[in-house]
């Protein structure tokens, strides 16, 4: 048995019938059946906690890949969460705490913005460059390089940011990612600004994200963010940029954020530059 | 909130059956899935331990106790690293006139013959007394302490004695710097933990505090530390389940310690004789094995709300457990018999009732959990090698977990069951089994047969009813 | 004559199997008597009772034998017992290597993950702590077992309801969930209709009713006879009708109980008329209230609230409840026209409890008031249990009957006894039965019962049989054989409960 330490704040806690999506070295997603939360995954405590998803120190059970398998039954009783054939693993979330929400932003400093969004971009530009061994100097420079093409004018056509859609390697794609940062600095805009929340209602509109083009488990991020979740690095990284008055927090949060996967962190994280870019320009 | 009773509308129905069989065959006739228990009354039968398991299980806090108490458990690095003499392990016995014995406390009156043999030989070699009667006279005249071994963080085999001029192996903890203690093993024969008391019991184990003590503390000092748990692992490997055969355990350390003892300064006739001593004894590592054993258990005391079992030991009257999560505090019951065979000439009207420390391997999860591995013994402790390998496989019906540095070749290589939960006895009624010496109940004749034995359930009913008074729902 | 005791420690096995044993025990030559126990303090001191013996020492888990009789038959009796005892139903082999029994809810849900039901079915003074047990690690609850003090069915059902789980007893014997009938259920099919029942027999007939009819059962669940218990509260029938009011696969709910306390009733009707699908209500015996209420539908039998249910579903008008067609009155004129003048009396002869219930209150419509071991209102208790008097309606699955025999719908040997002395006495007019049907009831109801009929009707005057059977043709017996071979051994049928009681009302009244 293992403890669940936290889990995300849109984790089941009744019974379900489920299945094994997909299963990694350290992590395993989960399709429930149920209607409000479809899925949830089981993560290591070293990757990204996310609204759906339950953490736990899987690293000492060794690759779970080897013990689950796609298509294995998942059933939570009691609030453990066992499978089936096999029978080694058993996660038990009963004690796990919901990890913290980054709170909606009542008021917005421009030039605190301004200044913030002055550090963070340099920050993302120079992990980008030193990652891939080439000079990456600008936003554009990057989505060149990253083969994604973005509107001029986002507030005229956000919806075109879905042609990135399955465009790059892993399991969330870079134009996925890109298209979730500016989801979630959309997000955290809406109470402020008219043209945020408007970008984010266009964006949201139902029948736009072709689940097809991407993978199931990008797919699975994405729907979330649409109904405005998101990862907590990426929670707190918009609170941080929009709100923080201390630049080594803002700092730490960027770090948090460019760790999720191999390039997703940094994706997301010029999508949220990209996109408050744009709408403080409307 | 989502409604759960729709969920199990929406859920293919899978019913647990227990009581009337022909429930579960109804169901199956009719096209559904049932799996039919073989239900016992829990807890051997208590009503009211019934109850108050029901209320404990799956109960989070207890989960998330029992994880860590485990975790700590399985990370203790028990390492040989000293030998001490008693009194300066542990100061409270240079204090007062002392004196620790096996399992749960036991006043002079109701102890067994065994053991109050073997504290008036203690008495004798403390020469706190001249003579036996003299000896006991001062136990009369309350001149005389007794407490458990388990009370200052010592273990030692049947009676399980132990006074301030005895030697004593350290083992500490790496993990945690914590040390724990247990005395020499005296070898087989006229022995102390026996209750023998005659001039060469007082004899040897006055060799054994000095010249044994000397050479092996110097030893000590020329190896280092030495790890133990690779030497368990690599015993179990080779036919030993560090309880009630230490063969190759003892072989194992030797080869070892062989070369710092030679390369000590010592006189060679003390090497000689020290050598001579321990290759004649077989259980020479017994008392390091049940050391190990404490020092991981003792790592995982104290964890509020732990059902995990950190002590069982019996004192020739009454066997004792104690829980991680409630403490100091000792659940006693009366000891069951042992199931067993006698050498030749003794029988079970002859036998002392279940004696010592060394439950403290079964509770770190070897010796009679450990069986499988020890075909050689399997028959001495009732059956077949197949009994032995049924024993260690239903033993993980009551352990938290397992232990992956104790694996059993006969299992396939599958861990030894560990830690075991108290809720998970009362729950499957599968009670801890023990192997066991069995001691002759006169003072001194010495062990007169083996075999295996249980943990007597209502110290598990008891333990689990006290923690539950600290718990809520 | 010796007696002999042997003592099993920790062997447990459910007292039907050990019922078993001991009336194979019984059966043996030489002896005289044989009793196969747990070893409780009351089985200890009710085989003292019997003369097994005072010394028999024995903990509750051991298992108990004790026979008496010729020396030599004893121990002959003895090792059939151990025979008999170590008979064991093959493992549900799944493939997993289980060489040890299963023995706890824990190990098996770590075997079977998705399971999510516990039936339990254990002696009463060990089933809360079972069904608390299931409850913790996650399962519903069906608990067949009875003798659950109040107390702790109220913290049973509370702990189901903070854990937002289903607990379907103490005292439950059937229900269907899923399409699955869970102990003693019959085979109906899926459909719209939701039951919650109070009462076993009730269910069984209510959810045969619905199957007859030609529509179907989408789940039934018991709540257990103690449920609208006063401080219980019907907690259970509450969360029942709140789980198909959100369930979508059903469209009408039946409710069905004996009439419960008032306040009880106003809570439950309240809850009712709340949710937004249509409720038939039948509280037996107690008919519609002075005010209406919206979407409440009240029905005056078990059999009527199927009707009406069905109706409801079937946007048809409501049926009025079964009156006496012209064609039952002429049923009933040309079956009193063989009866002598001394034949005068009704003699029910129950193995439902529901049913002998109902049959006194349509017997008292038609001011024909019965004695019985479970009398309903205004009629008497009947002062010996084992000779009927006058009117006579008996329930003989009632506890009174059953300490240490089976329950009649398991095995009919006493119903049919019963039946014969019914037939045989010079004053019974009719004598009216009902036969349950379904898993869980006995396998070949008919067997001793075609005799039984056979024997009464070459007496000189023999009475009426007039008789229901609850069940349908999915089941394990089927039910149109069952009533092809009655029909043919001379009984009257009825389609339902209602409609046997009210012919045999009709026919002694009319005498």
């Amino acid at each position: 048995m293992i403890i669940a330490q936290s889990c995300g704040y849109l984790c089941p806690r009744q019974s379900f019938d489920g299945q094994v999506h997909s299963v990694f070295q350290r992590s395993v997603n989960i399709v429930t059946g149920l209607r409000a939360t479809p899925w949830v995954s089981i993560l290591d405590t070293s990757l990204s906690a996310t609204p759906t998803a339950f953490q736990c120190a899987l690293a000492t059970l060794g690759n779970l890949a080897t013990a689950l398998r796609t298509g294995d039954g998942a059933f939570m009783r009691g609030g453990v969460i066992r499978f089936k054939p096999s029978r080694g693993l058993q996660v038990n979330t009963a004690t796990a705490q919901p990890w913290q929400r980054a709170p909606l932003i009542a008021a917005l400093d421009d030039s605190r913005l301004q200044h913030n969004l002055a550090a963070l971009e340099p920050a993302l530009l120079g992990h980008v460059s030193s990652v891939s061994g080439r000079p990456v100097a600008s936003l554009d420079d990057y989505l060149n390089a990253a083969g994604l093409s973005v509107p001029a004018q986002l507030g005229a056509r956000p919806e075109a940011l879905f042609g990135n859609l399955g465009k790059g390697q892993g399991l969330t794609p870079a134009g996925d990612d890109f298209l979730l940062g500016v989801l979630a600095a959309a997000h955290g805009l809406r109470p402020l600004w008219p043209q945020a929340d408007q970008v984010f209602q266009r964006l949201a509109t139902p029948g736009l994200l072709n689940t097809c083009r991407t993978t199931d488990v990008s797919a699975h991020y994405l729907q979330l963010a649409l109904a405005g979740h998101f990862s907590q690095p990426v929670q707190w990284l918009v609170y941080h940029l929009l709100h923080g008055t201390d630049d080594l927090t803002l700092q730490h949060s960027l770090h948090a954020t460019l760790a999720i996967g191999a390039s997703s962190g940094a994706d997301t994280c010029a999508g949220i530059i990209y996109a408050i870019h744009q709408l403080s320009a409307l | 909130m989502v409604n759960t009773v729709n969920a199990l509308f929406t859920q293919q129905l899978t019913v647990l059956n227990a009581g009337l069989q022909s429930f579960a065959d109804n169901i199956t006739r009719a096209g559904g899935d049932a799996v039919a228990l073989s239900w016992q009354p829990p807890a051997g039968g208590d009503r009211e331990g019934g109850r108050v398991l029901a209320s404990l299980l799956n109960h989070p806090q207890i989960e998330a106790a029992n994880e860590q108490a485990m975790a700590q458990y399985l990370a203790a690095q028990p390492m040989l690293v000293d030998v001490m003499r008693a009194g300066e392990a542990i100061p409270a016995l240079d204090k007062h006139k002392r004196i620790l014995h096996a399992g749960p406390p036991i006043a002079w009156n109701d102890m067994c013959g065994p053991v109050q043999g073997a504290i008036l030989g203690a008495i004798l070699y403390e020469q706190w007394a001249d003579t036996l009667e003299q000896a006991q006279a001062l136990i009369e005249q309350g001149e005389v302490s007794f407490e458990p071994c388990h009370h200052y963080d010592a273990v030692a085999p049947m009676a399980g004695i132990i006074s301030r001029s005895m030697p004593l192996w350290v083992v500490e903890n790496t993990e945690n710097s914590q040390r724990v203690f247990s005395n020499f093993n005296e070898g087989l024969g006229k022995v102390l933990r026996f209750g023998a008391n005659g001039d060469g019991v007082i004899e040897h184990l006055q060799w054994m505090g000095t010249e044994l003590a000397e050479a092996m503390k110097a030893m000590l000092a020329e190896s280092g530390p030495i790890e133990l748990k690779p030497i368990m692992a690599q015993a179990l490997h080779m036919g030993d389940e560090v309880h009630n055969r230490n063969i190759a355990a003892t072989g194992l350390l030797m080869k070892q310690l062989l070369p710092a003892l030679l390369s000590t300064a010592l006189p060679v006739e003390q090497i000689q004789r020290a050598i001579r001593f321990i290759t004649a004894n077989d259980h020479f590592f017994l008392n390091l094995s049940m050391a190990a054993c404490k020092s991981m258990l003792k790592a995982a005391e104290g964890v509020p709300g732990s059902t995990m079992v950190t002590v069982m030991a019996r004192n020739g009257v009454n066997f004792g457990i104690r829980l991680s999560g409630t403490g100091d505090t000792w659940f006693q019951a009366p000891a069951n018999p042992v199931d067993g065979l006698f050498f030749p000439g003794y029988g079970v009207d002859d036998a002392a009732a279940d004696l010592g420390d060394s439950a403290i391997t079964e509770t770190a999860g070897v010796g009679g959990f450990a069986m499988a591995s020890s075909p050689a013994i399997v028959k001495f402790v009732g059956g077949t090698p197949a009994d032995a390998t049924q024993n260690s496989r239903s033993m993980q019906r009551v352990t938290i977990g397992s232990n992956p540095a104790f694996t059993l070749p006969a299992l396939n290589f599958a861990p030894t069951a560990a830690g075991i939960d108290a809720r998970k006895v009362l729950d499957s009624s599968v009670l801890p089994i023990i192997n066991t010496g069995i001691a002759h109940k006169q003072a001194g004749v010495g062990q007169i047969g083996a075999g295996i034995t249980t943990a007597p359930m209502s110290c598990f009913v008891d333990a689990l009813s006290a923690l539950a008074r600290q718990i809520s729902r | 004559m010796a007696t002999q005791h042997k003592v099993f420690k920790n062997l447990y096995q459910d007292s039907v199997s050990l019922m078993q044993v001991s009336s194979r025990l019984d059966k043996m030559d030489g002896i005289d008597g044989a009793s196969v126990v747990m070893g409780t303090e009351a089985n200890l001191a009710r085989i003292a009772d019997a003369g097994f013996g005072e010394s028999i020492s024995a903990k509750p888990s051991d298992l108990v034998i004790a026979v008496q009789g010729e020396a030599a038959a004893c121990d002959a009796a003895m090792v059939a017992a151990e025979q008999a005892l170590a008979e064991k139903p093959d493992d549900s082999g799944d493939g997993v290597p289980s060489a040890e029994p299963v023995r706890s809810f824990a190990l098996a849900l770590e075997q079977h993950p998705q399971a999510n039901l516990a039936l339990i079915s254990v002696p009463g003074e060990y089933a809360a702590a079972e069904a608390i047990k299931a409850l913790n690690l996650g399962l519903n609850v069906m608990m067949f077992s009875d003798n659950v003090s109040i107390a702790d069915e109220r913290i049973i059902k509370h702990l189901a309801q903070e854990k937002n789980l289903m607990v379907m007893g103490p005292d439950c014997g059937t229900a269907i969930i899923n399409g699955i009938p869970l102990g003693f259920a019959n085979v109906v099919r899926r459909g719209a209709i939701g039951v919650v029942a109070a009462s076993g027999t009730g269910l069984q007939e209510a959810t045969c009713r619905i199957h007859q009819l030609g529509e179907g059962v989408s789940q039934a669940l018991g709540t257990g006879g103690h449920d609208l218990h006063q401080d219980v509260g019907g907690l259970s029938m509450l969360h029942g009708l709140q789980a198909l009011a959100d369930d979508p696969q059903t469209d009408v709910v039946v409710l069905i109980s004996k009439p419960p306390a008032q306040a009880i009733a106003d809570k439950i009707l309240a809850q009712a008329a709340s949710i937004a699908k249509p409720v038939v209500v039948n509280f037996l015996g107690q008919g519609s209230p002075a005010t209406a209420m919206d979407g409440v539908y009240f029905a005056d039998s078990l059999a009527h609230s199927a009707e009406v249910a069905v109706a409801l579903y079937r946007h048809q008008a409501e049926p009025a409840a079964q009156p006496c067609s012209q064609a039952d009155s002429d049923t009933v004129s040309r079956l009193a026209a063989g009866l002598s003048d001394a034949q005068r009396y009704i003699r029910g002869v129950f193995a439902g409890g529901t049913f002998c219930y109902e049959a006194q209150i349509i017997a008292a419509g038609y001011d024909v008031r019965a004695s019985s071991n479970t009398p309903s209102k205004g009629n008497r208790e009947l002062t010996d249990l084992w000779h009927s008097q006058g009117h006579t309606i008996v329930d003989l699955g009632d506890d009174a009957f059953t300490q240490g025999c089976p329950h009649p719908m398991i095995d009919p040997t006493l119903r049919n006894q019963r039946l014969l002395q019914e037939a045989q006495d010079p004053e019974t007019a009719a004598v009216l039965f009902d036969l349950v049907l379904g898993y869980g009831a006995a396998e070949e109801p008919l067997t001793d019962l075609l005799t039984v009929i056979e024997q009464a009707r070459q007496q000189s005057a023999p009475p009426v049989f007039i008789a229901h059977v609850c069940g349908t043709d999915a089941d394990p017996q089927s039910r149109q054989q069952i009533q092809k071979a009655l029909r043919d051994a001379g009984v009257q049928l009825a389609d339902s409960n209602a409609h046997a009681a009210h012919l045999a009302a009709s026919l002694v009244a009319g005498l």
